[in-house]
């Protein structure tokens, strides 16, 4: 007895096999109680009848129980409870993930995925599963490649050609673009030669080594070859992701089977027996690893029929109605349904759904409950990290580690982790701020690269974001730091009911005071927006990003009143180089100059330059991140307007800066554009002359600011 | 030069040196203060408003002077500072 629960003991904690934190664990235990109490009953009666023989029967029969009976009875009761045992194991639940899979592991009519709608009936089997992967094994072991790009729309295809390639122990390589340059980056990245295994016609021309898994799906293999399904090591089988990655420079990030098994693993210790209720459908294309993770290994490890075909729209939910289906989407997806859904939702039956890629607003979560039924799950990871943490905000905005999460704050304030998922000692750290509570959980604080400082006072731009939705009459607020003058921040908010309802009819300077005085607790006075907008909806693309330079594209400034206020001259300013003729180059400050693009005389001319990061104008303002300050910028339109349209004889000098309009940082080294027009007026005028000026890149796609300054003439050279 | 007339421009000052948004200067409250809460201005302005107002007013606020906090507690508190010290 003591040996038999030593090995169940054994098998809690360890192995293959293991039993806490499985699928089956509530059922085992369940047994486990049975078989405890009929055993206990059993001694209870086997000690009560030996007891009896001892007292009250002649001393043969007390030899014949409990020398013999007894434990024969045992040995019964032994074998009773085995065959009872085996009959329950089948019937239990398990999680089979793909490195540990058999061919038996299923019923050969289990379902694994299906077109449509369940009930349609056009669904791939288990047997079909089999016969599939043998057919493309064939395939992709005639290929000398060890690497293999594996693009598949359909996750039915992508399954089985996920699992052909891992069984042949190649090396996978996924992508959600796929283009054939794209496929040429990776397959150099790769650094060696590339086949391509897709169900897109289109990707085959992509590449030399290209095979078409829903051909070579037409003729599965049939038993035997279907009966055979060579094992996949969960450590030496390799995935490879291809990511945009958050700079734009795309990154090939590597984690074996097990890592993300491991992760499969967490969600299915902590919410498998309420998904095995549910069929599957995705949102979240399988390239990426969260589609990888919950779209594809998830169900396939539980065992619940997942669709084949990615739902593409919010719209689409409504097909979802009648069973109970387990949602895999993504905020920006999610915030879409709210809009679109009929009213009074979308009538699901016990809807399951997680989001992961980005934060959901409590706001809408609350309103995807509305109309979706059920809170959304949050998953908190990356592409390096897999999944790292999980909240149901409606309890709070706490992330709660998975298991196995090692969690630490850098110097810089971010998110430093290790878990199975990462491979490595080090860990990975994040760029995401956190604060780190003491039960192990953690909140996030917003982007470490949110993180400016506004004369010399730093500031996370998510924080004061957060305050302003604190107030409860904002759904949505973004805030950016701009300067002209100074540094300061600006807000861009947009108003939820509530906040419209309040602030209906009243004077803007009003509202402004109003959110002021909200944030006026817990900001210093420097970093409370000096600038609002009260926008309808903030600038976004279609994944939901935010597209900070538009944000602040808002806060340009209106033009300038026209006329100017008569101002004393002011003092020339002190002594350039001496004028240079008329040449190709100009001379700007600090020993540098600019070559002349177009010079139509005596109003129009561009010239072009650049600033080496060594300039003194990137001094010290922002240190690390260099920008080209008003003051340098109106220096270098003087430096170029003196030179080329003083009259003869005559210097221009300023009369007054008007306005300047910050549109993109000038970078160090950037090639620059800068376009000068002088206004036209009558020769004798004594009224000062304005000057309109744009800074561009060369071709003029970015436009970097755009301004105007006055300026008079005097007699001689300065 | 009378008291309103004073507040007036000490007000437009205020809006064009600052370039505040949203606001006219007749919206500026005399007894209402400058800083923290009220108009919201913070230390940057200050250094800004003061330079405006020594161009304008020549009156100056140097950097020992504890008093300044006092002169620029509100509109009224600054034309008070700025006759006594043009009347000087």
């Amino acid at each position: 007895m003591a040996f038999r629960f030593a090995l169940l003991a054994d098998k809690l904690k360890k192995g293959p096999h293991k039993i806490k934190g499985s699928l089956g664990e509530k059922y085992v235990a369940a047994y486990c109680r049975k078989v405890t109490l009929a055993w206990c009953l059993f001694f209870v009666l086997n000690g009560s009848v030996s007891a009896f023989t001892v007292f009250a029967l002649p001393e043969a029969a007390w030899a014949l129980y409990n020398g013999g009976i007894s434990y024969i009875l045992m040995g019964a009761f032994f074998a009773v409870e085995l065959a009872i045992r085996n009959i329950k194991d089948k019937t239990t639940p398990r999680a089979i993930p793909l490195s540990a899979f058999t061919p038996t592991s299923r019923k050969a009519d289990a379902v694994l995925c299906y077109s449509g709608a369940f009930s349609s009936g056009k669904h791939l089997t288990w047997a079909d599963f089999l016969a599939g992967t043998a057919a493309l094994r064939r395939v992709v072991e005639a290929a000398p490649q060890r690497r293999w790009v594996l693009y598949c729309q359909d996750y039915g295809h992508f399954l089985l050609a996920y699992a052909a390639l891992l069984q042949c122990n190649k090396e996978v390589w996924l992508s959600a673009h796929l283009s054939a340059a794209y496929v040429a980056e990776m397959a150099a990245e790769a650094q060696e030669e590339t086949a391509l295994l897709c169900d897109d016609e289109a990707a085959l021309g992509f590449w030399p080594c290209s095979f078409y898994v829903p051909r070579i799906l037409e003729a599965p293999l049939t038993p035997p070859h279907s009966q055979e399904a060579p094992p996949i090591h969960a450590q030496a089988s390799h995935i490879v992701i291809y990511t945009s990655g958050t700079t734009g420079n795309p990154k090939a990030v590597c984690h074996s089977l097990g890592e993300l098994e491991a992760d499969n693993a967490f969600i299915l210790a902590q919410w498998g027996e309420e998904l095995l209720k549910h069929k599957l459908c995705s949102t979240v294309s399988p390239h990426h690893i969260y589609g990888l993770l919950y779209s594809v290994m998830l169900p396939f490890t539980l065992g619940i029929p997942f669709r084949r075909e990615r739902l593409e729209c919010a719209e689409s939910f409504a097909q979802l109605a009648g069973e109970p289906h387990c949602i895999v989407s993504v905020p920006a997806l999610l915030k879409r349904a709210v809009e679109v859904a009929p009213e009074g939702g979308f009538g699901l039956a016990s809807p399951w759904l997680f989001s992961s890629g980005g934060a959901i607003p409590l706001q809408t979560a609350a309103a995807v409950e509305r109309v979706i039924g059920v809170w959304p799950i949050e998953i908190y990871g990356s592409t390096e990290t897999a999944g790292v943490a999980w909240r149901q905000s409606k309890a709070g905005a706490e992330w709660t580690p998975f298991e196995g999460v090692q969690l630490w704050k850098t110097e810089e304030g971010c998110l430093g982790l290790n878990s199975p998922c990462i491979g490595g000692e080090e860990g990975f750290v994040t760029g995401d701020l956190v604060d780190l509570l003491e039960d192990g959980r953690f909140c996030l604080q917003g982007r470490a690269d949110a993180v400016v400082k506004i004369e010399e006072k730093r500031v996370s731009l998510t924080e004061v974001e957060n305050r302003l939705l604190l107030c409860g009459l904002v759904e949505e607020a973004a805030v950016v730091a701009l300067e002209d003058k100074r540094q300061f921040l600006a807000a861009a908010v947009v108003l939820n009911a509530a906040g419209k309802k309040r602030f209906e009819n009243m004077p803007k300077r009003l509202v402004n005071a109003h959110f002021r005085e909200h944030l006026q607790p817990f900001l210093e006075n420097t970093l409370i927006p000096k600038r609002w907008r009260y926008v309808e909806a903030l600038p976004q693309n279609p994944q939901g990003k935010r597209l900070q330079q538009e944000v602040a594209a808002l806060f340009a400034p209106p033009a300038p009143p026209a006329p100017l206020p008569p101002l004393p001259p002011l003092p020339p300013l002190p002594p350039l180089p001496p004028l240079a003729p008329l040449t190709k180059t100009l001379l700007l400050p600090h020993g540098l100059a600019a070559s002349l693009r177009e010079y139509s005389p005596p109003h129009t001319a561009s010239v072009m330059f650049s600033l080496p990061e060594s300039s003194p104008y990137f001094d010290g303002h922002f240190p690390g991140f260099a920008i080209l300050p008003a003051v340098a910028q109106f220096e270098l339109v003087y430096a170029c307007a003196r030179q080329l349209f003083s009259p003869p004889g005559e210097t221009l000098f300023v009369h007054s800066a008007q306005r300047i309009k910050f549109m993109a940082r000038v970078a160090p080294d950037a090639p620059l554009c800068l376009e000068l027009r002088l206004e036209k007026q009558a020769p004798a005028a004594q009224t000062p002359q304005r000057l309109r000026f744009a800074l561009k890149s060369p071709g003029g796609e970015t436009v970097y600011s755009t301004g105007a300054i006055a300026f008079q003439t005097s007699k001689g050279p300065p | 030069m009378g008291a309103g007339e004073l507040k007036l421009e000490i007000k437009q000052l205020i809006v064009s040196a600052l370039e505040l948004e949203d606001l006219q200067p007749e919206n500026i409250v005399d007894t209402e203060p400058l800083f923290g809460e009220g108009l919201g201005l913070d230390s940057i302005d200050a250094l800004e408003l003061g330079v405006a107002l020594k161009k304008k007013f020549g009156v100056t606020f140097s950097a020992e002077n504890t008093d300044n906090k006092k002169h620029f507690a509100s509109i009224n508190a600054l034309a008070a500072y700025i006759e006594a010290e043009s009347g000087q």
